[in-house]
């Protein structure tokens, strides 16, 4: 008889229970999508307040140097700009660090780690990292401009002004910072750890992607290298002076008498259009396929 | 989609449900039926397959070739890509050893994966607070579980698949890693369970978790399932049983003699045609096993027949586990020995007589 109640009640607030969840569809989806963002942002703090600290430490590196160099009689820049663009030195390296260190474990963990065991029959792989990609890119966009904001206090405290094109440039490190994060999705997705990830990425941006870059100046092919990831970051500075040529030869003298010269050709930065198309697709490939892999793979 | 109506009392249906893995099938052709509020143990060694096919259960794992069929909106379904959200909506699931993102807490882990099931976001925290006081781990709740133990991650991992209540619960190996007292709590926690109308699935490798719960077996060795049933009727399936016999003392001259002195008291009540070693002493636990015909009328002449010949009996008992392990060793050796003869027999005639769901 007891028995009977217990399951009784039971069966009644299941039936409650089940009236109260969120039914399966668009609304569950979202729900699924919105705490996956806020579980992401809870399982990342300890490397976004890193990736802050790394954004400060170059930020203060530059500030040093810069402060030794005005006492040792280095010519102070007049226009902001330029003092604004001397601390952007770095920024490429700045989204990689960040961008590899975010995506790196986005996909590869779950299997490396065997958590997808848990996690993937609560939820569809697509939801999870649509979730998962907007909360690491937050935190890497917060990253970049935190950087960005440290800088422009540097300026306004030396010059009082801030130069118009600081947004402008903000906003393609942002989507280069976006592309990025993708380039390494599609091998968090394809490699099986996490850290292979983030090294393979590193490698071939820093590695592979300068090669080719050399190559193309050696050889002097004059086609726009829009299938180089890399080239896109040039933008971030050039947009303080827009070239009007971004074309450009450089005679070169090899030899200690300057015997064999040599004539090396280079793109100095992708137009905005051809920027704006290129991160984008970059970004939509690389995720494209990081989701397929990732939809496919099964764990073992 | 496809749909069936039939057998209303089905819950999850594996049908001819097959994974290779290259060319090793690490499980082939495995027919089962859950039913709607049992407790289903799914008993095999390390590497039989018993994880692979609750994979597939949970979408984990493709199936190679066959299917498996959950069911919906009163209907069995085919678990396919489209319908796996809605269908293993309903279903709880620990898989192999529970892992964790190590920097978070069990709050914060086990709120998230009840919200992502749709549990209301208003009683998700007292909901928390309660399964995780059901495995006494409240003290913990807010530590990172990377500083666990291996026993409290299982634990966290048991409660992660009922923690935004489902119907049916799949638990791997749940006894694994867990010190005897934490294996009482699952089984009695899985009872619990079965008392509020839950249906589970579980498997272990453990004969004694897996029979003092489970209220059919499914056998699986070698990617092959070779039995499933209750024990009542695998045991008449079997026609042997066994009696556990504690003596008062064992005679000087040894267990030896003792067994030759039961012999004859107790050979002509065992209804076994073959009596080759049906009496046997465990030096370890100093009791004397002996296998019957499982028939508890024979259980009763036997019992009479040493009270007549004056043997001092301590304890006589049936256990379970030891006759599930007698069962699980027969299963296996027969299955080694006969092959697909022995399965392809074990699935068509149960079937033809309405007994065995295998």
């Amino acid at each position: 008889m007891a028995e009977l109640q217990t399951q009784t009640q039971a069966q009644a607030d299941n039936m409650i229970l089940t009236e109260q969840r969120t039914k399966i569809g668009t609304k569950r989806s979202y729900l699924q999508i919105e705490k996956t963002i806020k579980y992401d942002f809870l399982r990342n703090g300890m490397k976004f307040i890193s990736m802050l600290i790394m954004s400060f430490l170059i930020f203060a590196l530059f500030l040093i140097i810069e402060i030794i160099d005005e006492s040792n009689g280095a010519i102070v820049p007049t226009d902001p700009a330029d003092y604004f663009e001397g601390y952007l030195m770095m920024i490429s390296f700045i989204i990689l660090i960040v961008a590899s260190t975010f995506g790196g474990s986005m996909i590869a963990e779950d299997f490396e780690k065997q958590t997808g065991n848990l996690l993937f029959p609560k939820i569809t792989k697509d939801r999870l990292l649509f979730g998962r990609f907007i909360a690491r890119y937050s935190y890497s966009a917060i990253s970049v401009t935190f950087y960005y904001i440290l800088v422009a206090i540097a300026t306004v405290l030396k010059y009082n002004a801030i130069p118009k094109f600081v947004w402008g440039s903000l906003g393609w490190a942002l989507l280069y910072t976006f592309a990025l994060l993708s380039f390494v999705t599609f091998f968090s997705a394809i490699m099986k750890r996490s850290s292979s990830a983030t090294i393979y990425s590193i490698l071939i941006v820093l590695i592979v992607f300068q090669l080719l870059t050399m190559i193309l100046m050696v050889t002097g092919v004059t086609i726009e290298p829009f299938f180089m990831l890399t080239y896109y970051s040039n933008i971030i500075t050039s947009w303080f002076h827009m070239p009007e040529e971004r074309y450009m030869e450089l005679p070169f003298h090899r030899g200690p008498e300057g015997i064999s010269e040599n004539t090396f050709y280079s793109w100095i930065t992708p137009s905005a259009t051809g920027a704006v198309i290129g991160m984008l697709v970059w970004s939509v490939i690389t995720l494209t396929i990081a989701y397929l892999v990732f939809r496919r793979r099964q764990n073992k | 989609m496809s749909k069936n109506t039939e057998n209303s009392d089905v819950y999850v249906s594996f049908r001819n449900a097959t994974k290779k893995f290259g060319n090793f099938a690490a499980v082939s052709n495995v027919n089962l039926d859950i039913h709607k509020g049992e407790i289903l143990g799914f008993l095999g060694p390390n590497g039989a397959g018993k994880s692979t096919t609750m994979k597939m259960m949970a979408y984990l794992l493709r199936p190679t070739e066959g299917e498996v069929w959950i069911r919906g909106n009163g209907e069995l379904e085919k678990l396919t890509s489209k319908n796996k959200d809605y269908l293993l909506d309903n279903i709880g699931f620990l898989i192999e050893n529970p892992f964790f993102y190590a920097n978070m807490t069990p709050r914060e882990t086990l709120s998230y994966f009840g919200e992502l099931k749709g549990y209301p976001h208003s009683k998700i925290k007292q909901r928390v607070e309660d399964i995780v006081e059901m495995v006494g781990l409240s003290e913990w709740i807010d530590k990172k579980i990377g500083t666990f133990s291996k026993g409290m991650r299982q634990k966290i991992g048991v409660i992660s698949a009922i923690v935004h209540d489902p119907d049916i619960i799949v638990l791997d190996e749940p006894h694994t890693g867990l010190d005897p007292t934490a294996r009482k709590m699952v089984r009695e926690f899985i009872l619990k369970l079965k008392d509020m109308g839950k249906t589970v699935f579980f498997s272990s490798h453990l004969l004694y978790e897996v029979s003092e719960v489970a209220d059919r077996v499914a056998m699986i060795s070698h990617g092959e399932i070779i039995a499933c049933d209750t024990l009542e009727k695998l045991e008449s399936m079997a026609k042997k049983s066994e009696i556990q016999l504690e003596l008062l003392e064992i005679p000087e001259n040894g267990a030896d003699d003792m067994v030759k002195r039961l012999d004859p008291i107790i050979g002509p009540h065992t209804g076994l045609e073959n009596k080759l070693d049906y009496i046997r002493f465990n030096p370890d636990s100093e009791i004397f096993e002996i296998l019957f015909n499982g028939d508890p009328k024979k259980q009763v002449e036997i019992f009479k027949a040493l009270f007549t010949a004056g043997i001092d009996v301590v304890e006589f008992s049936v256990p379970k586990a030891g006759l599930l392990e007698d069962l699980y060793l027969k299963f296996m050796s027969e299955s080694k020995e006969n092959g697909a003869e022995f399965l392809q027999k074990r699935e068509f005639e149960p079937k033809q007589k309405g007994e065995i769901t295998v």
